[in-house]
């Protein structure tokens, strides 16, 4: 043991760089992991539809202000009786698509400028919506078809009844039921909650209120038609295929922006969230990547530095094994140097990243296994140095005298 | 000497191809990560029209109610609604004005099926203002903007689709049912930012075609973009022009930065004025802003752009720090070399001086690799990310940098090591032959 703190001590400045660089690695690495595991997380949200067998396809009509209704009636059943469909509707934005209406709500009635208890996302279909949109229905019963109304541009009408995602269901109205409960937006009388889903999401993945939605029943009134259709499972693919010349086959031929599924939809959404964690997984891949590398070098070095000293020691009656051991406790010396005081720079550089840019905590987990692996990597990179250095020979003493 | 010591470097380089190879790799690997988000964040971050920058300026208003802030406490939305923006225009405070907003139309060319175009509805300044490059024709007079004419200007890419190509001014087209002439082709144009309108994605090229104003308005268009109500509005198109929703842009053109003060004192006034109708219930908070101010305020550069830049950074100084330990520890091996050096009569400086020409060879190594891992770098972010395909392009300025900043890394690595081998005392290492 001494004999290595000697050996140590004699290479002050190489030591002090290799452990400095294990530590700014392990620091960046379990802070990446943070970072990147957060924007996962936010990714794999489920947004309460049936995102697998849903297609989303919008129509428009030339010149009209408004997209005429008995255009839509036959959009509808066309949609319908299509094979593979097992039900359609018309929507007015759809959960993910970063284009939506919102509004503050409160369960007794907002006052002009006072500040509303919450807010929620707006969504009108019709009495098929709950349906198409493959929501879990929790409590009460979804909406019928004497119970919708139009809706005009804006926010129109009163819509008499509503469904409500759990999440608001539990901002609004816990510990109670919401079901029977009325709610108040900004606009309009009170709505009757009728029943909760589980889960319906916004159109903002990065809304702090993503979760929060009421879900209304409306005939839609605008410049375009937008439509969800949910299929059977497994018939995506043929149903998309046929939907745009089913629609085009109508008379008159409707102008169709492409059919799009749900996982486009998605995709978008999280872009950057998905570009972060691909960059950051890169990252610490090349951080370890290098840091490997470095170890490897500047442990040939050493051990080829140092030819006569391991010659002198096995003609001294050193095994193998003990040069072997050697070269390892040296390296885990050193990395373990480094891990102790990256976790401390670890803590310190994720204070910080917390404090001017919202960045995740760092969790026990994260900074442990961020260490594990770099005491592998290290052990594993200074394996091949190490065992050329058990493989010199006694003789190897000899040759410098 | 340079020309000796470069030779001196590149044989003992050769000599050890291994250590050679690792610290190329390890260096390269930070300057290409580095470069990449260096490339994506200068093009983010970079000003668009510079030669704009003292001219235009975005005008906001805050007539936002108390107890819920646009998108950040203190700060007025981004865009007007139609009764602010259309009093502002009519003032004509400003030698130039545009009032603009997005939308889109049915085209029904002739013998193609119909399709759906993204549209500009803007006032006829906007091409003077901002100077998109005209190939043919012009753009419409006030005039015609206050007479809500049927004209047109196309991109250059609709142009193509439509008239293959062809000078198109004076044409016919059918838009949304109704009969537009062409009075102007753009050239090329994708300005980055689309700094007039940064709602939606910023980085993707213009609209296709341009309309009056007053076409879509006169239409019941919406913005396909943001229609931003609150409290929510009742009733139809009418009412929603009515309405406090916002969803125009508005910006001017002034001969100086004094103008652009005096128009915010204009705004200032309009703003008390509409507080005697019960309208801005906040303390007056407008803005005139110019295209960098505009950009900044709008945070354009997205906060992971800036994260994988910094991110990139720190990667970068693992990477020197693993670079010195390379060095310092092929450095080792040269101490006999370096004893007979010294004995022969090389002073301290000239052994500091070649090893750093040393350093400086790995930097070159390490540029080569680094510049085809930006190349391979950026186009993977195209690929991830295709709104960015205009912006993830390392250009020759970024490569250059990237030779440099590889050069400058190997110097800063070598320091050290240099300057360890250059205080070894020659004698110990005579001693041992």
């Amino acid at each position: 043991m001494s004999l290595l703190l000697s050996a140590l001590a004699r290479n002050r400045t190489g030591l002090v760089l290799l452990a400095g660089q294990v530590a700014l690695t392990l620091a960046i690495v379990a802070n990446a992991l943070a970072i990147g595991g957060r924007e996962l997380d936010l990714m794999r949200r489920p947004s309460g539809l049936d995102e697998a067998n849903l297609i989303s396809v919008r129509c428009r009509a030339p010149g009209d202000a408004l997209y005429p209704q008995d255009f839509a009636r036959a959009d509808l059943d066309a949609l319908r009786a299509l094979p593979g469909v097992a039900q359609a509707t018309r929507i007015n934005v759809l959960p993910l698509a970063d284009r939506g209406w919102r509004t503050a709500v409160d369960r007794q009635p907002l006052a002009g400028g006072a500040a509303a208890r919450t807010h929620a996302a707006l969504y009108f279909a019709d009495e098929h919506g709950p349906t198409a949109l493959g929501v879990r229905l929790v409590e009460g019963r979804s909406f019928r078809a004497d119970e919708v109304k139009d809706v005009g541009p804006g926010f129109s009408y009163n819509p008499a009844v509503a469904l409500i995602s759990r999440a608001l269901a539990e901002a609004l109205f816990a510990p109670g039921s919401a079901v029977g409960r009325r709610v108040y937006t900004l606009h309009t009388d009170s709505i009757e909650i009728v029943g909760v889903v589980e889960r319906l999401q916004s159109a903002w993945p990065g809304w702090p209120l993503h979760e929060h939605s009421l879900l209304m029943p409306g005939r839609m009134h605008s410049a375009d038609a937008l439509y969800l259709i949910r299929v059977a499972d497994g018939q995506a693919g043929r149903v998309r295929e046929r939907v745009e010349p089913r629609l085009n086959a109508l008379q008159p031929p409707r102008i169709v922006d492409t059919a799009r599924p749900y996982a486009q939809i998605r995709a978008t959404a999280y872009r950057g969230a998905r570009a972060l964690s691909l960059m950051l997984g890169a990252l610490i891949l090349a951080l370890l990547f290098v840091t490997a590398l470095g170890i490897v070098g500047t442990a040939s070095a050493w051990v080829e530095s140092r030819l006569q000293q391991i010659g002198t020691r096995r003609a001294l009656g050193a095994q193998r094994a003990d040069i072997l051991r050697h070269f390892q406790l040296e390296n885990l010396l050193i990395t373990s140097t480094g891990i102790v005081a990256g976790s401390l720079l670890a803590y310190v550089l994720n204070t910080q990243l917390a404090l001017h840019y919202d960045v995740a905590r760092l969790a026990a987990w994260q900074l442990g296994s961020s260490a594990l692996v770099l005491w592998a990597l290290g052990q594993l990179a200074v394996l091949g140095p190490a065992l050329r250095a058990a493989a010199v020979p006694p003789a190897v003493a000899t040759r410098y005298l | 000497m340079f020309g000796y010591y470069l030779r001196l470097a590149l044989a003992s380089l050769r000599r050890r191809v291994g250590l050679t190879a690792l610290m190329v790799t390890g260096l390269g690997l930070g300057i290409g990560a580095t470069m990449t988000s260096a490339t994506l964040f200068r093009a983010m971050a970079a000003h668009p029209a510079p030669q704009q920058e003292g001219r235009l300026f975005n005008v906001q208003l805050d007539h936002w109610p108390a107890g819920s802030p646009y998108v950040q406490p203190g700060e007025p939305p981004s865009l007007l609604s139609y009764r602010d923006a259309l009093a502002l225009w009519q003032a004509a405070r400003a030698p130039r004005q545009t009032i603009m907003y997005p939308g889109d139309a049915v085209i029904e060319p002739e013998r193609q099926a119909p399709f759906v175009a993204s549209v500009r509805y803007t006032s006829g300044d906007f091409f003077a203002m901002f100077e998109p490059p005209l190939r043919w024709g012009g753009s419409w007079s006030r005039a015609q903007d206050l007479a809500a004419s049927r004209v047109a200007v196309l991109s250059r890419a609709l142009n193509e689709r439509l008239f293959d190509g062809a000078d198109s001014v004076g044409r016919s087209l059918q838009i949304d049912g109704e009969r537009f002439t062409v009075l102007g082709v753009l050239d090329d144009w994708h300005p980055v930012p689309r700094y007039y309108d940064v709602t939606g994605e910023p980085f993707v090229a213009p609209e296709d075609l341009y309309l009056p104003f007053a076409i879509g308005i006169g239409r019941g268009q919406r913005s396909s973009q943001n229609n931003n109500c609150w409290p929510p509005y009742a009733g139809d198109f009418a009412g929603f022009l009515r309405s406090e929703c916002v969803w125009i842009n508005f910006w001017i053109e002034v001969e100086s930065a004094a103008g652009a003060e005096r128009y915010l004192a204009f705004l200032d006034d309009y703003a008390r004025q509409q507080k005697t109708l019960g309208r801005f219930p906040q303390p007056v908070n407008n803005r005139v802003r110019s295209i960098g101010a505009w950009l900044e305020s709008q945070q354009v550069v997205r906060a992971d752009t800036r994260a994988q830049l910094l991110l990139s950074f720190a990667f970068l100084a693992v990477c020197i720090v693993n670079t010195v330990s390379l060095l310092l520890a092929r450095f080792l091996f040269r101490a006999r070399e370096i004893s007979v050096h010294r004995a022969l009569g090389a002073s301290r400086s000239q052994i500091f001086l070649r090893f750093l020409v040393e350093a400086a060879a790995i930097g070159l190594g390490g540029a080569l690799l680094g510049m085809l891992l930006t190349l391979e770098g950026s186009a993977l972010v195209r690929r991830l990310d295709p709104t960015l395909e205009s912006v993830a392009r390392p250009d020759a300025i970024m490569l250059a940098a990237t030779v440099a900043l590889s050069l400058l890394a190997a110097l800063a690595a070598g320091l050290l090591p240099a300057w360890r081998a250059c205080r070894m005392a020659p004698a110990v290492f005579l001693k041992s032959e």
